[in-house]
């Protein structure tokens, strides 16, 4: 497996583990939510601690195979690149748009903010999902 | 991405040259073990840079290297 494939396996997984935590400490699960900065503060340390496990992860995979990870992408991780990117970018433009028509349904800032932050790690995991079957198909 | 109908001839040069690793040739031409394992396979189609820098390792002409099938099509 490539630096880059591992790469993405390890920001998928905590893509998931992120979005789980959001929607079951974050996510008001109502349109018209007040709001709260205890799901604030829960979310900003839930992103701060991504960022570190993704570092570390990478810094540990990058140990173990220090060459791979010297290398820069080739043409096929490009287009891998390019078309996991293209895909979320639908998804996201999908239900970004699908969380604005919620407003004529009762939902007020609050919720709209919520629904758009929940579209983005949707996004993200079709992103990174997307990265590993193309790597894995091709393998 | 996915099978190409380009076929090609790589493994069998890699072993008419001292037994070249993947890893080996992936270094010469500048890509990664994984994408000339993919080449392959058939199930990378490389760019025509990358044809002609495996085709410069292994010293031989392109088409020595990559053929494409011809079909009922193309002999309309």
């Amino acid at each position: 497996m490539s630096f880059r494939e591992k790469s993405a396996w390890i920001i998928l997984v905590m893509l998931v583990l992120l979005t789980a935590l959001y929607l079951l400490h974050v996510f008001p699960w109502t349109l018209a939510p007040e709001p709260s900065y205890e799901r604030f503060h829960i979310l900003g340390a839930s992103i701060i601690a991504f960022v570190v496990i993704v570092v570390i992860a990478h810094i540990v995979v990058a140990i173990q195979s220090p060459r791979d990870a010297k290398t820069p992408k080739d043409e096929r991780e490009r287009l891998i690149e390019l078309k996991s990117t293209a895909v979320s970018a639908y998804v996201y433009a999908f239900l970004s748009l699908g969380s604005i028509v919620t407003l004529h349904a009762g939902a007020n800032q609050f919720g709209l903010a919520y629904l758009v932050t929940l579209a983005f790690g949707i996004a993200e995991i079709v992103n990174y999902a997307t990265r590993v079957y193309l790597y894995r198909r091709d393998s | 991405m996915g099978n190409t109908s380009i076929e090609n001839r790589i493994r069998r040069l890699r072993f008419d040259h001292n037994e070249m690793t993947q890893q080996d040739l992936a270094e010469k031409v500048g890509v990664t073990r994984q994408t000339i394992n993919a080449i392959e396979l058939g199930k990378y189609s490389p760019s025509l840079e990358v044809a002609f820098r495996i085709a410069r390792v292994f010293g031989v002409p392109l088409e020595e290297v990559f053929s494409y099938p011809q079909t009922d099509e193309d002999t309309r």
